[in-house]
């Protein structure tokens, strides 16, 4: 104890103590350029990438700067340099650096030493003058980054092909070239006491809930954790319930499904550093949704809505079916049908369940390396899945034939659900359904199902029912839920979400439809019809 | 917030999931473990004893998983019958389970037989075990075997892999009232009804290269009360099905002209039964409208001219008269009300049958007279009127 003592009050701090970079927001830059040099370096000492040099401007002037290479644009950092080496102004002292040399619309001013770092570890220009207690930020960040292409995970026939990328101002820009209005608010924050994250909260203010930004400002706030690496950390932590399989935030890399919800009323965080940016209030018929559905032509979007509603309940229930059929209700099999089950099963050592998962967990590992291994190996798994485990399972009388279906249709299911986050929730849910239905047949299934219904029931995202607009019942959001409404007929917004305005668009355009049944000009005497 | 002791919410909990395992489905069964039943057959023997035989599927010869897919390794016998006899249905059945690896299932047994023998002494016992346990099938066809009943189960007809699944299809087939076991029960139960069930016997296939046992429709057993006494067949059958107003399409041969026949489709028609009462008798009006189409015609008439269709209709009407009247024949000669008109009568002079007719009901039947007016229309002679190698006459 006593020797523990006496070595700390020895050794000598080799770092400033701080928590968080804003920490130092306290410290004000010194008057003096040596002291700040001394700083700076002591700050950045062993950080290699931080070049720290001094310069004298053309007044004589010393000056310091710092750049984080690879994180500026080299090209620009030389315009500056040379405007304020060269200057034939008799420019003295920061403001006319800023004022009158100083190239750059993006100059920041800043007072203390805590902003001033944080501007250059997002890669500015840092100047520092001596005899000045400001230090400027000039914003010519450029840094490499991946070019934006096609969402791999939400890929669409119809529609933009642009997806978010890691950066958030090429994806802020990205949401606000499609929404054009000052409405478009994209509020920052900066979390992560290590990391320093950006996020953007992105809303509409004209059409959010107030009190809706009001506790998400709140969440947001509390939050205190060392690091945010990808929006999964926000979505986990400002979620309202950890215990549920379901998400309660959508995530997409596509800006046109982001405006879409911003123009719901909803909001988006985006999160620098990755292309997956949170929706939320999201309910569950969000996660079914998917942006060609207003994209394609109507009637088809509604039968492929209907269709994926199908197979997310096949998706759950298909194996669980399967074996309550099997092992309790061969009475209500169809004799030819049971025959030929039973012909398949003659010579399976396994009870169904056993057989069940069998298939589905080797189903779900087969997924789970083909989506780990490089593509170009991808293949090979696929192969050897379809080859070991289905025929050769088959042959081998491992597995019956019926079992294999079941499984590839519960796997086809699984696909067409359009979120994915959506999508691995029903797959882990398959799981306990399965062993409902092993357990209590029929009974076990709709009973396992009923408690699902009541959790979900039960969920809300940001105060909103995740079942809305189907419990609590709001008819006028059927027409984009159950089927989804030609255009003309959505004219308001969904009601399940708390707006301000709920109106989407002018009744002109929709009474001339439903008069006509579409937007006809034989009326107009100026235009004819084309080929008249 | 109500204050809830984590303790009693746990011994609660837990009592509500012990229920779980008391609901009594613990009888799961792998499907390698059911002997699956498809029909059985009842014959009496000497001194009483009934006879069960079942017939069971052998999905395991069917060529499942290990022959693959393309290979097809069927193998012809895929059917297996036993039989035993007992006091009762279910003796017999507990006596073969005990030489069966398999559980016996009787969930998918859709045809039921009854031979000759055992119907005419009452078929009331056959229902019992049927109704009592939730696993048969009330739906199951109930068909009388001319002969001795086993004898359908042993044939093996060449069409379905299952004598059983050819005697179904058979009592489901166009042109045949098919009555399952609730239809029969509830027939033989009511007041003013009685029931018929399809007869069926074993022929022999003709001129094949084997020859082999299959299975024909002969007609309608006819039953009073429990007991059969007496069958409709051929033309007395179709006849029976006018009367019971469960017309289904059928073909029938008309003779046109002296030895010339012609075949004619019955597609669909209407029946009106109207029961007046009379001093000593009661007299039933039955109008008939027809509605068919020729097939086929061996006497060279031509359908667009008015009097040979004329003809048609008339002969046709005729021979369905002629049916009609012969099933009726049937019904008073063997005093069972196999066309229901008992019912007809209490529903039109409920009074009246309360009184007289309910009391003695099989002898009024028997000396009531029955008027038939048929009224056919061939509304279409096919793709062409006539023969189309006959010449043309000159005009």
């Amino acid at each position: 104890m006593f020797f523990s003592k006496s070595k700390s009050k020895k050794k000598a701090k080799t770092y400033i103590d701080y928590t968080f970079v804003d920490e130092l927001k306290g410290q004000p830059i010194s008057n003096s350029l040596e002291e700040n040099k001394k700083k700076l370096k002591y700050l950045f000492n062993d950080c290699s990438d931080v070049s720290i040099s001094e310069f004298q401007i053309k007044n004589g002037q010393k000056a310091l700067s710092i750049i984080i290479s690879g994180m500026t644009n080299p090209e620009l950092v030389n315009q500056a340099m040379k405007a304020m080496m060269n200057t034939e102004n008799d420019a003295s002292g920061i403001d006319d650096l800023r004022n009158v040399v100083l190239p750059f619309a993006q100059v920041v001013e800043d007072q203390n030493l805590g902003d001033f770092l944080m501007h250059i570890l997002s890669g500015n220009l840092g100047i520092l003058v001596d005899n000045e207690s400001t230090g400027l930020a000039i914003g010519i960040t450029g840094f490499e980054m991946r070019s934006i292409s096609e969402p791999e995970t939400e890929s669409s026939i119809r529609g933009p092909r642009e997806g978010f990328i890691e950066n958030i101002r090429i994806n802020t820009s990205m949401i606000r070239r499609k929404i054009k209005s000052p409405h478009l608010k994209t509020k920052p924050y900066r979390l992560g006491r290590v990391t320093g994250t950006d996020l953007a909260v992105v809303y509409l203010d004209n059409l959010i809930d107030p009190n809706l930004l009001k506790e998400l400002d709140r969440r947001l706030n509390m939050i205190d954790i060392d690091g945010i690496l990808e929006s999964g950390y926000i979505e986990e932590l400002i979620q309202d319930n950890i215990y549920s399989p379901f998400p309660q935030f959508k995530f997409s890399e596509r800006p046109d499904t982001v405006a879409a919800a911003l123009l719901q009323g909803k909001f988006a965080i985006i999160v620098d550093g990755t292309p997956d940016v949170l929706i939320a209030p999201t309910v569950f018929i969000n996660l079914m949704q998917a942006s060609e559905d207003y994209y394609e032509r109507y009637m088809i979007a509604t039968l492929i809505r209907w269709l994926r509603y199908l197979f997310l309940f096949l998706a759950l229930t298909t194996p669980a079916f399967y074996i309550a059929f099997s092992t309790y209700h061969q009475d209500i099999i169809p004799t030819t049908l049971l025959l030929s089950i039973v012909a398949a099963h003659e010579a399976i050592p396994f009870p169904s369940i056993i057989e069940a998962l069998i298939m589905e967990v080797t189903f779900e590992a087969l997924r789970e390396a083909s989506v780990r291994l490089p593509k170009t190996i991808g293949q090979a798994v696929s192969i050897l899945g379809a080859l070991v485990v289905g025929q050769a399972a088959v042959e081998a009388g491992i597995v019956s034939a019926p079992m294999v279906i079941v499984v590839s249709v519960t796997g086809i299911a699984s696909f067409t659900i359009p979120t994915f986050n959506a999508g691995i929730a029903i797959r882990l849910l398959r799981f306990p359904i399965m062993f409902a239905a092993s357990l209590f047949g029929i009974f076990g299934i709709f009973m396992s199902l009923l408690l699902l219904l009541g959790h979900l029931a039960n969920l809300k995202s940001f105060g909103v029912p995740y079942l809305a607009p189907l419990a609590p019942l709001r008819l006028g959001d059927l027409k984009d839920s159950v089927v989804a409404a030609p255009w003309p007929f959505m004219k308001n917004r969904p009601e399940y979400v708390t707006l301000q305005n709920q109106k989407r668009m002018g009744n002109e355009l929709r009474q001339n439809v439903e008069k006509n049944g579409g937007l006809k000009n034989n009326e107009s005497e100026e235009v004819s019809d084309p080929g008249e | 917030m109500i204050q809830v002791n984590k303790k009693k919410l746990l011994f609660i909990s837990l009592c509500i999931f012990q229920t779980l395992f008391m609901t009594g489905c613990w009888d799961r069964t792998e499907l390698n473990d059911l002997a699956i039943a498809l029909a059985t057959a009842a014959d009496i023997e000497e001194d009483d004893v009934i006879r069960t035989t079942v017939q069971f599927a052998l999905p395991g010869k069917m060529g499942g998983a290990t022959s693959g897919g393309g290979g097809g390794g069927a193998e012809d016998n895929i059917a297996y019958v036993d039989s035993d006899v007992g006091t009762t249905l279910r003796e017999a059945v507990g006596k073969m389970q005990r030489r069966m690896s398999q559980r016996i299932t009787f969930s998918h047994r859709r045809v039921f037989i009854v031979s000759e023998e055992l119907a005419k002494k009452g078929i009331r016992d056959m229902f019992d075990t049927t109704a009592r346990v939730a696993q048969n099938r009330l739906s199951a066809y109930i068909i009388v075997a001319k002969g001795k009943a086993y004898d359908l189960l042993k044939a093996e007809p060449q069409f379905e892999r299952f004598s059983g699944e050819n005697i179904l299809y058979l009592a489901e087939a166009r042109g045949v009232i098919s009555v399952n076991m609730r239809q029969a029960a509830q027939s033989i139960s009511s007041f003013g009804s009685d029931t018929i069930l399809a007869y069926m016997t074993v022929t022999k296939s003709q001129l094949s290269n084997e020859i082999s046992d299959e299975i024909e429709f002969l007609g309608y057993a006819q039953f009073r009360d429990d007991k059969m006494v007496g069958i409709f067949e051929g033309e007395q059958a179709h006849g029976l099905m006018w009367l019971r107003n469960e017309l289904s399409p059928y073909t029938t041969i008309v003779e046109i002209k002296e030895d010339k026949y012609a075949a004619i489709n019955i597609k669909n028609g209407r029946i009106q039964i109207k029961p007046k009462l009379k001093e000593d008798h009661i007299e039933f009006s039955i109008k008939i409208d027809i509605n068919a189409n020729l097939v086929e015609d061996f006497s060279r008439s031509d359908m667009t001219k008015l009097n040979d269709k004329d003809l048609f209709n008339r002969k046709l009407e005729e021979h369905i008269k002629a049916a009609v009247e012969g099933a009726v024949k049937v019904i008073q000669e063997n005093k069972a009300d196999s066309a229901n008109l008992g019912l007809l009568v209490n529903r039109h002079f409920p009074k009246q049958w309360e009184e007289k007719y309910g009391k003695n009901w099989y002898e009024e039947l028997s000396k009531a007279k029955f008027t038939i007016i048929a009224n056919a229309n061939i509304t279409d002679a096919g793709l062409v009127s006539e023969n189309i190698s006959k010449g043309e006459e000159p005009e």
